[in-house]
């Protein structure tokens, strides 16, 4: 009985070493947010443009591979014209490098759990009127990947 | 008379056999019933989802790419600050209510291109507190659905699908809270995860 009984105190705690949770292993995830001189912008000038890292959360999921790039679309006479020409041509997915656009920055990759702070130089078209500056962000890999961009809009003017 | 004392005493037994199955078969109608209404199984979120891609949003909404087919997801979470008529005690006690509702969408370039996407679960959890349902996903609509009948489609005719869940925790506005939105796609599971963000009212 007693053999039968350390039997059972044996098996019970192997079960309860075996179902024990493993250590949680969490990861911070940041995203990047891109700045650059609030201008005058003239023609050809280069701006330096920096993707500064935000804390999003701290969590068990897995980090994930991060693309930046700073795109320029235009020139548009005025902001409305840029508006409107943004709307047409809105439902298009935003993508590194963007098509589309006069002049880009290279890609640039990171993680999301990095924290570091990415930076590139931008030449700014040499022709005068509206831009828009999308700074676009792919999280994840292909073929399962989620994009976004966020817009701002400069002037470029010559002396 | 004993003659017919044997089958009225055997009749009598299985009167009270037959009431008693009868009681019994009332009490675990009654229970199985009654475990429905309190745990609401068609509200649980499927309990393993382990092998779905996780889908990191850069904001509430945006573009996705599953499988290298295109769609857009988004999803929001408020509380219910809807004006209530109040003509009774139980619209009152409603009325002082703000439970969280979650809605959700998914679409893409058309309705074929669309498929049959379904979410199965929505999580939101603030600090250690987690709330997870399994919403209602609603029929594909198509933007050429509000055009008259015999009008041209519109190009590209988009189609979505909705779906929410109300009746959540009501927690206190303001309060930083995580979804986690999860989906079937195309026959593959998905967790489409938002950056936290303020609970806000809503209504």
């Amino acid at each position: 009985m007693r053999r039968v009984l350390a039997l059972i105190l044996m098996f019970a705690s192997a079960a309860g070493c075996s179902i024990a949770p493993a250590p949680q292993v969490l990861h911070p995830e940041y995203r990047y947010v891109a700045s650059y001189p609030r201008g005058p912008f003239t023609p050809g000038a280069t701006v330096h443009v920096v993707w500064t890292p935000e804390l999003v959360r701290t969590g068990s999921a897995e980090p994930y591979d991060v693309r930046l790039c700073i795109s320029v679309f235009g020139s548009f006479e005025s902001p409305g014209a840029l508006k409107e020409s943004g709307s047409r041509s809105g439902g298009t997915r935003p993508d590194c490098p963007a098509t589309g656009s006069v002049v880009s920055s290279g890609v640039l990759r990171t993680r999301s759990d990095t924290g570091n702070s990415l930076s590139a130089d931008l030449v700014l078209p040499r022709a005068n009127g509206f831009y828009d500056v999308r700074q676009i962000a792919i999280n994840g890999v292909e073929p399962t990947y989620s994009a976004m961009s966020a817009g701002g809009v400069i002037e470029i003017r010559g002396p | 008379m004993r003659g017919t004392k044997g089958p009225m005493r055997q009749t009598g037994t299985r009167l009270r056999s037959a009431r008693a199955f009868a009681v019994l078969g009332f009490l675990a109608i009654a229970a199985t019933g009654t475990a429905l209404v309190v745990q609401q199984p068609w509200t649980w979120c499927p309990s393993d989802w382990s092998d779905a891609a996780r889908v990191h949003l850069g904001a509430s909404g945006g573009y996705v790419v599953l499988d290298g087919r295109e769609f857009q997801v988004g999803g929001n979470a408020l509380l219910d600050y809807m004006p209530r008529i109040v003509t009774s005690p139980l619209d009152q006690a409603r009325a002082g209510r703000h439970p969280l509702g979650i809605t959700a969408s998914i679409s893409a370039s058309s309705r074929d291109a669309l498929g049959e996407p379904a979410f199965t679960c929505f999580r939101v959890t603030r600090g250690s507190e987690v709330w997870a349902r399994r919403p209602t996903t609603y029929g594909t609509q198509t933007r050429a659905d509000g055009y008259p009948p015999g009008a041209p489609s519109p190009i590209p005719n988009n189609a979505w699908r909705l779906a929410s869940v109300n009746d959540g925790p009501e927690w206190p506005d303001g309060d930083r809270i995580e979804l986690e939105l999860w989906a079937t796609v195309s026959g593959r599971h998905y967790v489409f995860a938002l950056p936290p963000f303020a609970l806000m009212r809503g209504g």
